[in-house]
């Protein structure tokens, strides 16, 4: 096995993420957040919003920093939400599609014992790859929970979120579709709105869009594979997509998965983009607009 | 051919580790422990030759909390016995003790190679290794990365590692005790599923050692690095920072 993809997998079944961080650190981002980010079990009660971060945006820091800013728009919005904090481990998406079953179930069945101790109206998830598993997966190994994605979350409140969307984005908008998001939960509609719901935003969309969204090559554990994929691919998918965002001569490109920002920041480096076109999530662009920075 | 792996239990880093209340050991309930990182290469080695040799791998490890852990690991990757050696000690032994230990453990046994990690996180001094030779009356060779059975004629081939990227052949005979370095392959994955099944079937036997007499070495003080006051940064032209590295040097009676 290649030694990224085991080291990954170990620190997996040893400390719930792939990066090897201390399980007791799983909430350090939340510090600097600027608000308070309660843990379930510190709160002794129950939530209408259980927010599942994530291995990336606990611990990755491209990522906590979208993690802080989710945590503002909650705030601002005055969502009655908490977090697992040091409870909370990996859901397991990449494990199982790595073919790793025994760490996919031992995570499930822990996970499942942890969500079942605590009281929650949903489950509000910011990564896709975990949102398509707690969907799809979890409900035929026992665990049944109402989840939403970010995407799906914010666009049910565009109501309360759209007049506290002022500030104009600096260049047009082009919006990357996750496999995850898109072709295996089918949101397509849903970042779109949330990015037309900003003040000025011009999306224009690349020429694979929506359905036919080009795979950033990150998701089933290929995170871990990318020098193995250098060695013997002709180029990297994220280098393509990067090259079709590009294209579009938009200058952002938008998107709503923790693997994308700092993947698609390295495409933009590797294609000689840097400077013309910066990567945004979803999130940061709503903060932004919000003046939530 | 059998062969013997001793495997280390250390504190987790990942988690952190605290100091206890005596200021004279690591707080238990701080921690937890991990298999030795060069314990697992040394794992990782008798297993390699016992793809190639049908040799027997049979592991000891010194009891700790999650030993088991440790233990059942090695028997999913293919170790055919696995040992938790208890000593009756309250806390973790020095290096002179443990090879006291083990060398009660392993005295008659006839194992042909007994292999460890060169040394631990938690104990540099990678003494294990020599004394434990040393007690059993058997040759040691440290930082070992290769290792090829020679069994028919008794002996075995090791590459030694030195300073400098150099290494050297070495041939030794059997039995014999060696600190590895470094396994010639990365210790293997063990799937989940393997091991969870292993945890269900598996059994960790137990042995019983008399408690070793009082330990040689008592700590007096355990502490983390210390701050030191703040450094004095010199500014300047070479020639001034020179003049005043030279001036430091006289005021401080460095220089004759």
């Amino acid at each position: 096995m290649e030694q990224e993809l085991q080291k990954a997998l170990q620190n997996t079944y040893l400390y719930g993420n792939p990066m090897g961080q201390s399980p007791r650190k799983r909430a350090e981002w939340a510090k600097t957040a600027g608000v308070s980010v309660p843990v379930i079990s510190q709160i002794k009660r129950p939530v209408d919003v259980l927010w599942i971060v994530e291995c990336y945006p606990s611990y990755e820091p491209r990522n906590q920093e979208i993690s802080r800013k989710l945590a503002r728009i909650l705030s601002a919005l005055g969502v009655d939400f908490a977090i697992l904090g040091h409870e909370e481990r990996c859901i397991g998406d990449c494990e199982w599609l790595a073919g790793e079953r025994g760490l996919f179930e031992m995570l499930i069945e822990r996970n499942i014992e942890i969500l079942g101790k605590y009281r929650f109206k949903e489950i509000l998830i910011t990564d896709p790859h975990a949102y398509r598993t707690l969907l799809n997966i979890y409900p035929k190994l026992g665990g049944t929970f109402r989840v939403k994605h970010y995407v799906q979350f914010f666009a049910e409140r565009l109501g309360q979120l759209k007049p506290l969307l002022k500030k104009k984005p600096s260049a047009a908008v082009t919006y990357h579709d996750s496999c995850c998001l898109g072709r295996k939960t089918g949101h397509y509609d849903e970042p779109r709105a949330l990015l037309e719901a900003i003040p000025g935003v011009k999306l224009v969309e690349m020429i694979q869009n929506r359905e036919s969204s080009l795979c950033c090559g990150g998701g089933a554990s290929t995170i871990y594979l990318d020098r193995y994929i250098q060695e013997r691919a002709k180029d990297r998918l994220a280098d393509r997509r990067v090259q079709q965002a590009a294209a579009t001569e938009a200058g952002i490109l938008a998107v709503a998965c923790p693997y994308e920002p700092s993947r698609f920041e390295d495409a933009v480096k590797i294609t000689g983009n840097e400077g013309k076109m910066i990567v945004r999530d979803i999130i940061e662009m709503l903060a932004e607009s919000m003046g939530l920075e | 051919m059998n062969l013997a792996v001793l495997a280390k239990q250390v504190p987790d880093l990942v988690e952190g580790v605290e100091i206890d209340a005596s200021g004279k050991a690591v707080d238990p309930t701080s921690i937890r422990y991990i298999l030795s990182e060069l314990d697992d290469h040394a794992l990782e080695e008798a297993l390699l030759l016992k793809e190639r040799t049908q040799a027997r791998v049979e592991v000891f490890s010194l009891e700790t909390s999650e030993v088991k852990d440790t233990l059942f690991t090695a028997l999913a990757k293919g170790a055919d016995r696995v040992v938790a050696v208890q000593t009756g000690l309250e806390s973790s032994p020095d290096n002179h003790t443990a090879a006291k230990v083990f060398a009660s453990a392993l005295a008659g046994l006839p194992f042909d190679l007994i292999l460890t990690g060169v040394r631990a996180i938690d104990d540099l001094d990678g003494s294990l290794g020599g004394l434990l030779a040393g007690y059993l009356n058997l040759p040691y060779v440290g930082l070992i990365r290769k290792v090829e059975l020679a069994a028919d004629q008794g002996k075995a081939i090791v590459e030694k590692e030195y300073p400098g990227g150099y290494a050297a052949e070495l041939e030794v005979q059997l039995p014999a005790v060696l600190g590895i370095q470094a396994a010639e392959q990365p210790p293997r994955y063990v799937p989940v599923s393997r091991l969870r099944q292993v945890m269900k079937t598996g059994v960790v036997e137990e042995l019983l050692t008399s408690p070793p007499t009082a330990q040689p070495l008592e700590v007096e003080r355990l502490f983390k690095p210390e701050e030191g006051k703040g450094a004095t940064m010199l500014s300047g032209s070479p020639e001034e920072v020179a003049r005043q590295i030279a001036n430091l040097l006289a005021e401080r009676r460095l220089l004759r």
